[in-house]
C-alpha cells in the first residue's frame, strides 16, 4: 500500500502545473512536503485552520454530513485539499496557464 | 420534759416589715399639694411677665374646664402634710370572716404583708425543717450538733432570718389561729415578757403611733399578732442524739488535681499545587452529535460484551484488533484521498477536454445532412503497456465512466511475455484506477453485469481467470483455471458471462483456438470446466505420422449469446463460419452459415431486435444478419480487416466498426443504407491499428483501442446520435418502441425484394 501511495504522490507531482504536495499530520505539522520548509509550514497552518472552519460549517448544517474535499481556486493557483481526521493532503496546482 | 420555747427576736421580724412604707393620703393633703403647685406656677409666671422678651405671654389666662369644682382660695391655701409610714394605715387588724365549716366567725388570716415590694432576694442554702427534704435528711441521721451532747434533748430549731425572707408566699399558718395559739401562749407567757421589753425601745414606731392617732392603735394591736406569728414560726423538733454531720456549704472538702496539659503546636506543610491549564472550546452541534454517536457505539459494545461467551467467541475469532482495523481504514482513506486528489489535478489539466466532452457539439453537423464526426477526447495509456495491443475493451455496465481494457498482443511472431488488465475512469485519464499485470497476455475480457467488479479474462496461454477489482492486492486473481487439467490448448479468443447455473453459481463461457467452447462454473475457490461443444470442421481426418487419423477441429474465434434465449449462442470460426449452437446439443449446430472468408472477429446482437446481428471479419467486411436467413441483409466492405463491430445502444440502426487501418466507421442504416455516415481516422495507419471499439451505454462516447496500448475516447457528434422523432399519429410513444419500429420499417424494405450480396457490393463505394 505504501508503495502505491508513494507512486500516486510521485505521479501527482509529475503532473502538469503541480507546484507542490504537502502532507500534514493530525497535529498540523507538515510531515512530508515537496516545498521548502517555510512555505510548507505556512500552508499547513493556514489550511489547517481553513479546513477546520469548513468542516464546522458542513457539520453544523448537518451533523451526519462530513467534509470530504476542499478546492480553493485563486487567480494563479488552485489548492486542492483532502481533509481527514488524521491528516490533511494539500496539492498546489498552477492553473493560470 | 416540757418543750422549751425560745422567743423570737422581734427585731428581726420588724426588720422584715420595714419596707412596708405607706403614704398617708387624704383630701387635705391633696389640696395643699395643689395649692403649693399653683403658687409655684404663678410665681414663675410673674417672673416671666417681667421679662420683656416674653411680652406675648401676658394676655394669657389660665384655662380651666367648665366642670371644675370651684374651691375657695382659703381652702386652696391650706397646707397638707404627707408622711411615709412603715405601717399600712388602711390595714384592718382584726378582720374576721364567717367560717361555714366551724359555724362561727374566725379571725381572717392576715397575709404576711400586703403590698410589699421585695427589694432584694437571696436564695439561701437552708431548708425548712418541715419540708420533705429536711425530714428525709433528719431521718437519715443528719442534724445540727451545736448543742451539748448530754443525752437526748428537745432542741428548738430556729429559722434563720434569711429563711424567713425566703418565704415570700403568704403561707397560711394554721398556728396563727387563735384557738391553736392559745395553749402555747399560756405555756410561754412568762418567757414572752423580755421580748415585749425589747420591743418597747423602738422609738420610731412609737413616735409614729403618737403622731397618727388612730393608726397607732392599729399598729399596737398588730403587735401581739406579730408575736403570735413569730411564735408560730418556731417549731419544736425532737433531735436525736446526733451522729452525722449535715453537709452544707461550709462543711465539705474539695479535692482537685491538675492534669498534665500538653503543649500545643501548629505544624504546616505546603503541597505542590495541582497542575492547571486553561481550556477553551466551542460546543458545536456536530461535536455534541459526535459524542452521542460515540456513546451509542460504546453502549452497543457493552451490550455485545454482555452476551454469553460462547456466542461471542465466533465473532472474536475472525475479528481483527481495533488497531489493525484502524490502520486499514486509515490506509484506505489515504489511498482514496490521493486517488481523488489525482483526479482533481487531472480535471484541472484536462479541463478543456472535459468541457468539450460535456458541452461541445460539432456545429457543422447542422449543415452536413446525414453526416457526422467524432471528436477525440482523452487518450488513455498505461506506461508499462506501451508496446502492447488493446486486445479487448468494454465499458463497465454499472459505472458509466469506467471501462476495462485487456492488454495483450496480436503480433504472434513476437509475442509479449505478459499482459495487463486495467480499469480506466474518464475522470482520471493519466492513470488506470486498477491495473494488474498478468504473466500471459490477455486477449479478451468480459465484465459481469450482476457484480461489475468481477471480470473474467481469457489469456494467450489458454487459461481463463476471474479478477475481482475490489481486491486491492495487485496481481491477484480470484479464480484461475487449472493450467494442467482444464485450460484451453490455444488462445482464448473470447469470454462471455452467461446466466447463472441451476444451483446459483455464476458461470462464463470461453471459446478458444482449440475449437472448444467451455463453460466455467465459478465455484468457491475454483473454476469448474464443462466442455459445451467441440467445433468440428469439414476437413476430413488427417492421418498422423504414425497413421492414426487425427480429427481437425475448427478454430473458434468469437462467441455471442442470444440476448433473450440464454442457451442459444453463436460461434464464429477462423474459417469464417458462423455457427448457431445451443447449450442443449453438444454434438451438432443448430444452424451454420458461411458468413465470411476470413476469421470472424465479432458477432454482436442488435439491442432492439433480437433476430438481427452484425458480424465482422478479417475479410474487410461487416455483415448484418437476420436469424434464419443464410444471406446477410447488409454487407459493407471497409477496405481493411475489421477488428470490431458494435451496435449502438441508443439507436436500432446505428453501429460502429473499427478497422486495421486506424479508422472508425459509423453507420446509420436509417440515414444511409450503403455508406457510413462517419468515417474518421483515429490513429495513423502506418504505425497503429484499431483493434476494438465499444459504445458507452449512457454517454455519447465510444472508446476504441489500438495496437500501441492506447485507448481513444471519442465523442459522437449530434448527427451520429439522432433520436427518433415520434410521428404525429403516435405521440408519447417511448423511444425504444420507436427504435424498434424504425428498424422493422427498414427491414421490410430490405427483405423484399430478395437481393443478392452482389447488389450490395455494387452499391458500396469505398472511400
Amino acid at each position: 500500500m505504501a508503495t502505491e501511495v508513494e507512486e500516486t504522490i510521485k505521479r501527482i507531482q509529475a503532473h502538469k502545473g503541480v507546484m507542490g504536495v504537502v502532507i500534514v499530520n493530525h497535529e498540523g505539522i507538515p510531515i512530508k512536503s515537496s516545498l521548502d520548509n517555510a512555505t510548507s509550514v505556512l500552508y499547513a497552518g493556514l489550511i489547517g485552520q481553513l479546513t477546520e472552519k469548513a468542516r464546522n460549517v458542513v457539520r453544523e448544517m448537518d451533523s451526519t454530513n462530513e467534509l470530504t474535499f476542499l478546492r480553493v481556486r485563486s487567480r494563479r493557483h488552485e489548492i486542492l485539499i483532502a481533509p481527514d481526521r488524521e491528516f490533511i493532503l494539500i496539492v498546489i496546482q498552477n492553473t493560470s496557464d | 420534759m416540757a418543750p422549751k420555747k425560745i422567743p423570737t427576736p422581734q427585731g428581726l421580724s420588724k426588720a422584715v416589715k420595714l419596707p412596708e412604707l405607706w403614704r398617708k393620703s387624704s383630701e387635705k393633703s391633696l389640696g395643699s399639694l395643689l395649692k403649693r403647685l399653683r403658687k409655684e406656677v404663678t410665681k414663675s409666671r410673674a417672673n416671666l411677665a417681667e421679662d420683656d422678651g416674653l411680652d406675648w405671654l401676658k394676655p394669657r389666662a389660665l384655662l380651666k374646664p367648665d366642670d371644675q369644682e370651684e374651691v375657695a382660695d382659703a381652702d386652696l391655701e391650706e397646707e397638707v402634710g404627707r408622711v411615709l409610714t412603715t405601717i399600712n394605715p388602711q390595714w384592718v387588724a382584726d378582720e374576721v370572716a364567717y367560717h361555714y365549716g366551724q359555724g362561727r366567725f374566725v379571725v381572717k388570716p392576715r397575709p404576711s404583708y400586703g403590698k410589699a415590694y421585695p427589694l432584694f432576694v437571696f436564695q439561701g442554702t437552708a431548708i425548712r425543717k418541715d419540708s420533705d427534704e429536711a425530714k428525709a435528711q433528719i431521718a437519715a441521721g443528719y442534724g445540727m450538733v451545736s448543742f451539748d451532747d448530754a443525752g437526748p434533748k428537745k432542741a428548738k430549731v430556729k429559722k434563720s432570718a434569711a429563711e424567713e425572707e425566703e418565704e415570700e408566699e403568704p403561707e397560711p399558718e394554721p398556728a396563727a389561729t387563735g384557738e391553736e395559739a392559745k395553749p402555747e401562749e399560756d405555756a410561754v407567757a412568762e418567757e414572752e415578757k423580755p421580748v415585749a421589753e425589747t420591743e418597747e425601745p423602738a422609738p420610731t414606731e412609737a413616735g409614729a403611733e403618737q403622731v397618727e392617732g388612730e393608726e397607732g392603735e392599729v399598729a399596737e394591736e398588730a403587735e401581739p399578732e406579730e408575736k403570735q406569728e413569730g411564735d408560730a414560726g418556731e417549731e419544736v423538733i425532737e433531735i436525736k442524739p446526733r451522729v452525722k454531720k449535715l453537709a452544707n456549704q461550709f462543711n465539705f472538702c474539695e479535692r482537685a488535681a491538675l492534669t498534665y496539659v500538653f503543649p500545643r503546636r501548629s505544624v504546616d506543610t505546603q503541597t505542590i499545587p495541582p497542575p492547571r491549564a486553561n481550556y477553551g472550546s466551542t460546543a458545536l452541534q456536530s461535536v455534541i452529535f459526535d459524542f452521542y454517536q460515540e456513546d451509542y457505539a460504546r453502549k452497543m459494545k457493552e451490550k455485545e460484551d454482555e452476551k454469553p461467551k460462547r456466542m461471542r467467541k465466533k465473532t472474536t475469532k475472525h475479528a481483527k484488533s481495533a488497531q489493525q482495523i484502524h490502520d486499514e481504514q486509515l490506509a484506505q482513506r489515504i489511498r482514496e484521498a490521493w486517488a481523488i486528489l489525482e483526479r482533481l489535478v487531472n480535471q484541472n489539466i484536462y479541463d478543456d477536454i472535459a468541457q468539450d466532452y460535456r458541452y461541445w457539439d460539432d456545429p457543422s453537423d447542422e449543415f452536413r445532412e446525414g453526416m457526422g464526426s467524432l471528436l477525440p477526447l482523452w487518450k488513455f495509456q498505461f506506461e508499462p503497456m506501451r508496446s502492447h495491443a488493446v486486445c479487448d475493451l468494454q465499458w463497465n455496465p454499472h459505472y458509466q465512466d469506467l471501462f476495462a481494457v485487456a492488454y495483450g498482443s496480436l503480433d504472434f511472431t513476437n509475442q509479449q511475455k505478459e499482459g495487463c488488465l486495467c480499469l480506466y475512469s474518464i475522470k482520471n485519464p493519466a492513470y488506470p484506477e486498477y491495473a494488474v499485470i498478468t504473466e500471459s497476455p490477455i486477449i479478451c475480457l468480459d465484465v459481469y453485469k450482476e457484480t461489475p467488479y468481477l471480470i473474467c479474462v481469457g489469456r494467450y496461454d489458454g487459461n481463463v481467470c476471474v479478477y475481482n477489482a475490489q481486491l486491492t492486492l495487485e496481481g491477484s486473481y480470484q479464480y484461475k483455471s487449472d493450467s494442467v487439467r482444464d485450460k484451453h490448448s490455444n488462445i482464448v479468443w473470447e469470454v462471455r458471462w452467461g446466466a447463472r447455473m441451476i444451483d446459483g453459481e455464476a458461470s462464463f463461457f470461453s471459446i478458444s483456438g482449440d475449437g472448444r467452447v467451455v463453460q466455467w462454473a465459478v465455484m468457491p475457490g475454483e473454476l469448474q470446466a464443462t466442455t459445451i461443444i467441440t467445433l468440428t470442421s469439414n476437413v476430413p481426418p488427417i492421418p498422423g505420422p504414425d497413421g492414426t487419423l487425427v480429427t481437425v477441429n475448427s478454430c473458434g474465434s468469437c462467441i455471442c449469446f442470444h440476448p433473450e434465449k440464454s442457451e442459444i449462442f453463436m460461434v464464429g470460426t477462423e474459417e469464417g463460419m458462423i455457427h448457431t449452437c445451443s447449450l442443449k446439443y453438444n454434438r451438432n449446430y443448430v444452424s451454420s452459415v458461411q458468413g465470411h472468408h476470413m476469421p470472424v472477429y465479432r458477432i454482436n446482437y442488435n439491442y432492439f431486435n433480437n433476430s438481427i446481428y452484425a458480424s465482422c471479419a478479417g475479410d474487410w467486411r461487416v455483415k448484418i444478419w437476420e436469424d434464419g436467413r443464410d444471406e446477410p441483409l447488409f454487407m459493407f466492405e471497409l477496405g481493411s480487416p475489421v477488428g470490431d463491430v458494435k451496435w449502438a445502444p441508443y439507436s436500432s440502426t446505428v453501429f460502429a466498426a473499427c478497422t486495421a487501418d486506424g479508422k472508425v466507421y459509423v453507420y446509420d442504416l436509417n440515414v444511409n443504407k450503403y455508406r457510413p455516415i462517419c468515417v474518421q481516422a483515429v490513429v495513423s495507419k502506418k504505425t497503429k491499428k484499431l483493434t476494438r471499439i465499444d459504445f458507452n451505454a449512457r454517454l455519447p462516447v465510444i472508446v476504441c483501442g489500438d495496437t500501441k496500448g492506447t485507448c481513444h475516447v471519442l465523442k459522437l457528434s449530434p448527427n451520429l446520435r439522432v433520436m427518433c422523432k415520434p410521428p404525429k399519429k403516435a405521440q408519447g410513444v417511448d423511444q425504444r418502441t420507436l427504435q424498434i419500429m424504425k428498424l422493422d420499417k427498414l427491414l421490410s424494405l430490405v427483405r423484399d425484394p430478395p437481393f443478392t450480396p452482389g447488389v450490395v457490393d455494387e452499391k458500396f463505394e469505398d472511400d
